[in-house]
């Protein structure tokens, strides 16, 4: 997983630069919730922290695996190492 | 959640930004060639006039009787600050070893007739190139077989590129032709400047 995000927050959402694959990605809000409330937890328990549908939490998270902000390791959310700017 | 990608862009957009940077070079190369084509003749016609031009002087020879095309001769226009050794015929080898060329069918200086000089007006040195510029009276200057020819510029005639008919001269009359394409540029027409012989002499010493 690259650690090689910089971060910036822009009015709610987090816009993020990853340098290694020379890439913008910006994170609305909703995404940066579910970033922010998975790490260790599975679908589920993320969905209950944040009282919305599993299945959309599992959409959200998916794509934020697609970029490399979080993996999931034997159904647990890890995130990726940010630094903020 | 967007992923903007800063390194590899879409296929397409590649394919475009390629296509686009051959655009602008084709465009660019397109522009200068005209310049460059006229600079590489400019190039290839100066040392080989300029060689021809010191042959012809160190050979010049007194004023005969006989005629003798084949030697050449030297045209010089004051005004447009040029001399240039004149080859016998105007063909494309000539023109574009020398710039200028005698039109062998047209009348050499000490016959009746026309003298017919073709230049080109562009490339291969663009001897003729300011040939617009002359002016009714401006002299035109013939060396050949040791005599020196002093035409006066009468008239300036554009004609398609086949009315030769131009170079014929009414019975009597003695004169030059001078021709070129124009406009500059362009082969489109022939721009013709007319003088008439206004008197022989010994050709000066080179």
């Amino acid at each position: 997983m690259s650690t090689s995000f910089l971060a910036t927050e822009l009015d709610g959402e987090v816009v993020l630069l990853d340098v290694p694959e020379a890439r913008l990605i910006q994170v609305d809000a909703w995404s940066r919730q579910a970033w922010e409330a998975c790490e260790g937890r599975t679908t589920e328990e993320v969905a209950a922290v944040l009282r919305a549908p599993a299945k959309r939490v599992r959409e959200a998270l998916q794509a934020l695996a697609g970029t490399g902000l979080v993996s999931e390791d034997q159904g647990r959310w890890l995130r990726a190492a940010l630094r903020w700017v | 959640m967007i992923v903007y990608g800063i390194k590899d862009p879409p296929p397409l957009y590649r394919i475009l930004r390629v296509l686009g940077t051959l655009l602008i070079i084709a465009g660019i190369v397109l522009v200068l060639s005209p310049l460059g084509w006229v600079a590489y003749t400019a190039m290839a016609v100066g040392p080989t006039q300029t060689a021809a031009l010191a042959a012809w002087e160190r050979a010049a020879t007194p004023a005969g009787p006989a005629q003798n095309p084949a030697a050449g001769m030297v045209v010089s226009i004051p005004r447009l600050d040029l001399r240039r050794f004149v080859p016998e015929g105007a063909t494309p080898d000539h023109l574009r070893r020398f710039g200028v060329g005698r039109i062998t069918w047209t009348a050499l200086p000490a016959s009746p007739g026309l003298l017919g000089i073709a230049g080109h007006r562009t490339t291969y040195g663009a001897p003729f190139f300011r040939l617009d510029t002359l002016r009714r009276g401006d002299a035109i200057f013939i060396d050949y077989n040791g005599r020196r020819y002093r035409y006066a510029v009468m008239e300036s005639q554009v004609v398609r590129p086949e009315q030769m008919e131009v170079l014929a001269a009414p019975a009597g009359v003695r004169g030059i032709a001078l021709v070129t394409c124009t406009p500059a540029y362009s082969a489109a027409y022939r721009l013709v400047v007319l003088g008439t012989l206004r008197g022989v002499s010994d050709s000066p010493a080179p």
